[in-house]
């Protein structure tokens, strides 16, 4: 279990280069990747924007919570802990960013490392999660591994249907842009631990 | 366009090693307020276009002469926009320029001054780099306007009165100018340009970003960058030979710009075509004319309140004709950087030297900071020049460990480019309080005493540990390095997409001046990474000749690359080791040695971290701003939002916007956080940068917080 947080900026890398850095685990990134997706035959660009580094800075978040088109919510499936906080995170981010539509509003859960060997493995079980996610209004859940790729591609397919179904409500700027920020849960709330 | 632009351009270029570049702003208001007044001669004729192009011609040979020397000094500034250490080949001129003031630059502080790394690789001056890119936009909008006027009269060369004019000196063109009347002129200019006015054309973004980002993801950064750049660069380079303008101007290139009337005044908004409008925006203008004057004491006043400058006694020249320096055009007398000049009394004191000066008189607030180990300054000079202004405010004492200083908060600079908007200092203020506080707490939480003593520690360590420690560090001090390029590239692609525009329609009266504090921090980020880029670039950038040999895979770029620096170690005869435009080097970076003390620098730069934490006090309400600006149903909203569509539907463009780029600075410093902190867990304790990358990370750390309080409320 890597120390370094839940692995968003693993998913998203994983989503966006195909790729996993294994040997550097804590590769800090790019503030936010950009990726065209085909859903329902429309190209769309989705921005994802990574907030690795700012889980303790909670008010920093609401930086990038402003005016996104969904929010997806990572825990660590061997960490209770990290899972345990999913709720005071969707919370957090209805409170900050103050979407329209707070009901509605499309969240994703990834319950990520999955590949992690069975015996360590799920402390966090899939029905809780699942319990969690029914609670929340029906939140889509996948449980992912950035380091094997499982889930990874389908998770944010769902991300940017979800996404778009939120933009053509709304009617904006609908073909042209698609700004979907990945905000991630975190588990490492101890103050020694390495921010990431 | 009148004659004094291409002036003031002159002056300004001559002046570009010595001129801060937060003055870029200011001044071009100074001199835009100057051209209303003046233009003038031109007006008569119609001719105005060609009449600069004449001036132009008719310039005393010797500026010429300057002129083309900067040009084949720094052929970069024409074209593309290479960072700043990049520069670091500038002429002997430059050099020697440079190396005086480095005696007056204390390089932020006292202590951790290594002379011999700032001797090494002098950090060319950040101010410079935004100064110039300048000169590129200008050289283009005057060729431009030129052309585009010459074709609106017909008239290919300008009366003989005019080239007489032209040929009076300076002064008195102006006087006379100033006194013509410009109602007419303004007539005639609205009606001409009245049916040609496109939205703003957004400009071709520079192409160092471009590639950035369609290169899409940082992970792949072992990639070199794009091949095209390096292509550039070169051709860049070459054109500059015959003094052309780039064909990759990386600034707006006239085609994809909107046609600069030369009088600003006479602008319509495309919104508004009909003839009816036009009156109304006769009026609309007018207002503008007053606001756009009024705001200058504004300014002042906001200056003079402001604690790092108005507590300051004249310490020197320097400081006392720093708010001239500012609020006038460029005065020939003009310090050599005056940022810098504005602590350099203060910092020469040397640290272990107790007598520390601090221009505030300050109850510590922290006085527990003194039981610890920690030191603050302990002797406070008392100035009555203090006592006057509406400074009582306590400001913090500056922050010591070991001696040295952390943070040095009695000596952070004011804004260079102030805002416009009201503001109080009160909120900075408290957020600095919460810095310091912050900053003392986490000190106090993880004493530099709790390092265990090193030596006998690290025999304990298996070399294979060590080794392996090494490579990983290799690797976070690159990461570090390529992050920071992109995050300078980013800025200046705001700069150039997003500033420049905004500040020409600002010069059209389309915009209020005060949009522009949206991007009153832009410049000092800009400085802050640029230094960075220069301190660290020089360890992370191969020789030449070292990276031929290790390095089969790139010998494409590394062709080019040494083409480029032959090329220009022809040119001026320059040592060619130095010049490696950073952006080029991701193929040619090498392993860092631990010469490279990451901690250090960052620790020597502490005090210009300040302008995160601005950004992060001003997020709110650029937010604001900015959604305003594209709610409302007002025509220049429209226009925003117009703006906003086109960036949109380029493919290069479409993933970056105003927006995106207020949060990026508040997420650079989190990430600095991180980086560090990975970079400290593989950093034997040993290391002489152990030390400065912890308090590095301590203060990036208790910055963060502080940001963070900024944010809510």
């Amino acid at each position: 279990m890597r120390d370094s947080g839940v692995g968003k900026t693993s998913l998203m890398n994983q989503y966006v280069n195909k790729k996993f850095s294994s040997a550097y685990k804590a590769t800090i990134g790019a503030d936010f990747l950009t990726k065209e997706v085909m859903v329902d035959d429309k190209l769309v660009t989705m921005q994802i924007w990574d907030t690795a580094g700012q889980e303790r800075f909670q008010s920093l978040g609401v930086a990038f919570y402003r005016g996104a088109d969904c929010c997806v919510l990572v825990y660590d499936v061997n960490n209770n802990k990290s899972y345990e906080s999913l709720g005071q995170w969707h919370d957090e981010f209805l409170v900050q960013a103050s979407p329209r539509d707070p009901d509605n509003f499309p969240f994703v859960v990834l319950g990520n490392k999955v590949d992690v060997d069975e015996s360590k493995r799920m402390q966090v079980s899939q029905k809780r999660a699942m319990a969690f996610c029914q609670a929340k209004g029906n939140i889509p859940y996948f449980e992912t591994s950035a380091k094997e790729a499982i889930n990874v591609e389908q998770a944010f397919q769902t991300i940017a249907k979800n996404a778009l179904q939120q933009e053509t409500d709304v009617e904006l700027y609908s073909d042209f842009n698609d700004p979907i920020r990945i905000d991630n849960d975190h588990s490492n709330k101890d103050f020694n631990g390495c921010a990431c | 366009m009148s004659a004094n632009d291409i002036v003031d351009k002159f002056r300004k270029h001559d002046l570009c090693d010595s001129v801060n570049v937060h003055m870029e702003t200011d001044v071009s208001f100074a001199s835009y307020d100057k051209r209303r007044n003046s233009k003038s001669k031109y007006s008569e004729s119609d001719q105005l276009g060609a009449a600069s192009e004449d001036f132009r011609r008719s310039l005393p040979s010797h500026v010429l002469e300057q002129y083309a020397e900067d040009l084949e000094k720094n052929p970069q500034q024409f074209g593309l926009p290479t960072p700043p250490s990049s520069r670091n080949n500038s002429g002997a001129s430059n050099k020697s320029r440079r190396s005086v003031r480095r005696q007056g630059d204390p390089a932020v502080r006292p202590i951790n001054t290594d002379p011999s790394l700032l001797l090494h690789n002098p950090p060319s001056p950040p101010h410079t780099t935004n100064t110039i890119t300048k000169p590129a936009d200008w050289v283009a909008y005057h060729q431009h306007d030129d052309d585009d006027t010459i074709d609106d009269t017909s008239v290919l060369s300008p009366s003989p009165s005019v080239r007489r004019k032209l040929k009076m000196p300076f002064v008195e063109r102006l006087r006379r100018f100033r006194s013509n009347c410009k109602e007419c002129r303004d007539e005639k200019q609205r009606q001409r340009d009245q049916p040609k006015i496109p939205i703003a054309d957004p400009p071709e973004p520079p192409p160092v970003v471009m590639s950035s980002m369609l290169a899409g993801s940082p992970s792949d950064r072992i990639q070199p960058p794009p091949k095209e750049m390096c292509r550039l660069i070169k051709a860049h380079q070459l054109d500059s030979d015959s003094e052309s303008a780039s064909p990759v101007q990386p600034t707006p290139t006239p085609a994809t710009e909107a046609p600069q009337p030369p009088i600003a005044t006479a602008f319509l908004s495309p919104g508004s075509p009909t003839n009816d409008k036009c009156s109304s925006n006769d009026s609309s203008t007018n207002v503008s004319r007053g606001s756009s004057l009024s705001y200058k004491p504004n300014v002042l006043r906001r200056r003079n309140s402001c604690p790092c400058n108005s507590g300051r006694r004249p310490l020197s020249q320097a400081s006392s004709t720093f708010t001239d320096e500012i609020f006038n055009s460029p005065s020939p007398t003009a310090p050599s950087e005056l940022s810098f000049t504005s602590t350099s009394t203060a910092t020469a004191v040397t640290p272990s030297n107790n007598n520390r000066h601090s221009y505030f008189f300050l109850p510590s607030r922290h006085g527990s900071a003194n039981e610890l180990h920690l030191l603050s300054s302990s002797s406070y000079s008392f100035f009555s020049s203090l006592t006057d202004v509406s400074n009582k405010v306590p400001v913090n004492t500056d922050v010591y460990e070991d001696d040295e200083c952390l943070v040095a908060f009695s000596e952070l600079k004011p804004r260079t480019v102030p805002l416009k908007r009201k503001t109080s200092d009160r909120r900075e203020r408290k957020m600095l309080g919460v810095w310091h506080d912050s900053l003392v707490e986490t000190l106090e939480k993880y004493p530099s005493s709790s390092i265990p003593s090193t030596i006998n520690d690290d025999v304990a360590i298996p070399p294979k540990k060590l080794e392996k420690d090494l490579l990983t560090r290799q690797f976070i001090l690159r990461e570090f390095y390529t992050t920071e390029v992109t995050f300078w590239s980013q800025l200046y692609y705001s700069k150039v997409m997003f500033m420049e525009p905004l500040k020409k329609s600002i010069l059209r009266n389309l915009y209020n001046v005060a949009d522009l504090d949206i991007f009153s921090n832009l410049s000092d980020l800009l400085n802050y990474s640029s230094r960075l880029l220069c301190a660290l670039g020089p360890h992370l950038l191969a020789k030449s000749d070292a990276s031929c040999a290790s390095n089969d895979k790139f010998t494409a770029a590394d062709k080019i690359q040494r083409d480029w620096q032959k090329h220009n170690a022809k040119d001026h005869g320059a040592s060619s080791d130095s010049n490696a435009p950073p952006l080029l080097t991701r193929s040619k970076m090498v392993k860092p040695s631990d010469e490279l003390l990451l901690g250090k620098i960052l620790c020597d730069m502490s005090n210009l971290l300040v302008t995160f934490l601005r950004c992060a006090l001003d997020y709110k309400q650029n937010r604001k701003h900015l959604s305003e600006a594209s709610l409302s149903k007002t025509s220049l909203s429209k226009r925003y939002n117009l703006y906003r569509e086109k960036l949109y539907q380029r493919k290069e463009t479409s993933q970056f916007f105003i927006n995106d780029y207020l949060i990026i600075p508040i997420q650079r410093i989190t990430r600095y956080g991180l980086l560090l902190a990975d970079l400290q867990k593989h950093t034997p304790l040993c290391h002489p940068d152990y030390v400065y990358i912890r308090r590095a990370r301590i203060i990036m750390r208790s910055l963060a917080v502080a940001m963070n309080k900024a944010q809510r409320r």
